[in-house]
């Protein structure tokens, strides 16, 4: 048995692999990050939420996997009051519908899942509210009228969809969300839900619902996103 | 004047040219990710540059810093191997250095001798290397997530994206304040520009380096 000497100077030098725990550690941490964070969902989206607004209209809000987005600040405000949806254009029957009105409209519930462009997703999202048909039924668009306006609160964030769009199953104008009236940054009274398409065709703070004749770009797509946001495509022309 | 440095040029070599390319790929390529993924993030920043130009950007410069480390590699595995060889251990100089603390990462005054890169420059190569394969992990989930919405996994790949990017982004605030304004590191940013460093600030601060390279007659 011999004794080591007691300041040995080794070489060639010890190597102690810190940094390969360093960077093998790095790489697990962003794993179980993935894994944990899918499950919670949002939770890092407040930390960015303070450089979002710095860039300029946008809020990032953590809420149970959503994001949260806007175009003008600060997001509208609902006044049940107030609160008129009109839908007009190229019907028979044009309306203004107060918010009693609204909640006297026969509605359903569906559950199904959002998807974001930007590559997030929420699953199994509660909804409830007013089928295309039971509006289309009410103001009875012409036969020429093949496009359907959203016009947001949230001036001047507007979309389009082809009428056979707004016609699709699990297509609906949502008041609840999750078993509770739609909250301010999720687009209160109302919003569009198409599980079909990217979260942008859903407008939040509809305020008005308007028959067209002629296909019009929507926000986001005269800033070059795809008018058809079908949810599995690119989004953007 | 140090009488060491007598009849020795001035200024010693401390990377190569392929380690200079590479150092200024991936900053050109950080930069050009940075400022795509913001436009692809902040609605605000949306229309400064559309998505369809800030994708193809970002996704091109993230092949582009692939493609031109990977053919850095395989033609001068020597240079790229080095830098890895460095960061992924460290020794018992290095250790000490690090116990020394924060005075000892700004004033190398009294620190153990460092080689070619110090302890501080060590770990953090190793965690950025370490940021950038979550980054192009999560990336790539976010790409293909974007047909397969099940890869997506919630927001679990958005999220950690975030964060590796704002920890990367920390760490290169931090690099490019040793660089460019910490009057004891400062001169190191002649090295990563044109190569060769001050040999009297570099036996200063990577004493040991120095001293292995002039017993190699360098």
């Amino acid at each position: 048995m011999t004794t080591p000497p007691e300041h040995p100077t080794p070489t060639p030098r010890e190597r102690i692999p810190i940094g390969r725990a360093a960077f093998l550690g790095t790489i697990a941490l962003g794993a179980v990050g993935v894994a944990a964070l899918s499950r919670l969902g949002g939770g890092v989206g407040g930390l960015i939420a303070d450089a979002g607004s710095a860039v300029g209209a946008s809020g990032i809000v953590p809420t149970s996997g959503w994001r949260i987005y806007n175009v003008q600040d600060p997001m509208p405000t609902f006044d049940s009051a107030s609160y008129e949806l009109v839908v007009d254009g190229a019907v028979a029957n044009p309306v203004r519908l107060s918010w009693a009105d609204v909640q006297a409209t026969p509605m359903e519930e569906q559950v199904c899942d959002f998807h974001c462009v930007t590559g997030w997703s929420v699953y199994d999202v509660t909804f409830r509210g007013i089928r295309p048909q039971t509006l289309i039924d009410l103001v009875q668009p012409k036969p020429s009228a093949q496009h359907v306006n959203f016009q947001s609160l949230e001036e001047p964030y507007f979309d389009q969809l082809t009428l056979e769009q707004f016609l699709l199953p699990e297509v609906m104008l949502a008041v609840d969300m999750d078993g509770a009236p739609l909250t301010r940054p999720h687009g209160s009274p109302m919003r569009l839900v198409i599980p079909q398409m990217y979260g942008y065709k859903g407008v939040k703070w509809v305020g008005r619902i308007t028959f067209e004749e002629e296909p019009t770009l929507g926000y986001w797509e005269t800033r070059g996103y795809a008018a058809d946001a079908w949810v599995g495509t690119d989004a953007y022309r | 004047m140090p009488t060491a440095d007598a009849g020795r040029p001035r200024r010693i070599r401390r990377f190569s040219r392929v380690q200079i390319a590479a150092h200024l790929l991936l900053a050109v390529a950080f930069l050009a990710m940075l400022w795509t993924g913001m436009c692809l993030y902040f609605p605000g920043l949306a229309e400064v540059m559309g998505r369809p130009l800030a994708k193809s950007v970002h996704l091109w410069s993230s092949g582009a810093l692939i493609a031109g480390l990977a053919v850095m590699a395989v033609f001068r595995p020597r240079d790229l191997g080095r830098v890895v060889r460095e960061a992924e251990a460290l020794d018992r100089d290095d250790v000490a250095w690090l116990r020394g603390g924060p005075r000892r990462v700004v004033d190398h005054r009294g620190a153990p001798e460092q080689g070619w890169l110090n302890a501080g420059q060590k770990l953090s190569t190793a965690v950025m290397l370490g940021l950038l394969v979550v980054l192009y992990g999560t990336g790539l989930v976010m790409w293909l997530g974007a047909g397969v919405t099940w890869l997506r996994i919630g927001s679990g790949a958005v999220d950690v994206h975030d964060l590796a990017t704002i920890l990367f982004v920390l760490l290169v605030l931090g690099h490019l304040y040793l660089a460019l304004l910490h009057r004891a590191t400062r001169p190191a940013l002649r090295g990563i520009v044109t190569g060769d460093v001050d040999r009297e600030w570099a036996r200063a601060n990577h004493g040991r380096w120095v001293r292995e390279m002039e017993e190699q007659g360098r």
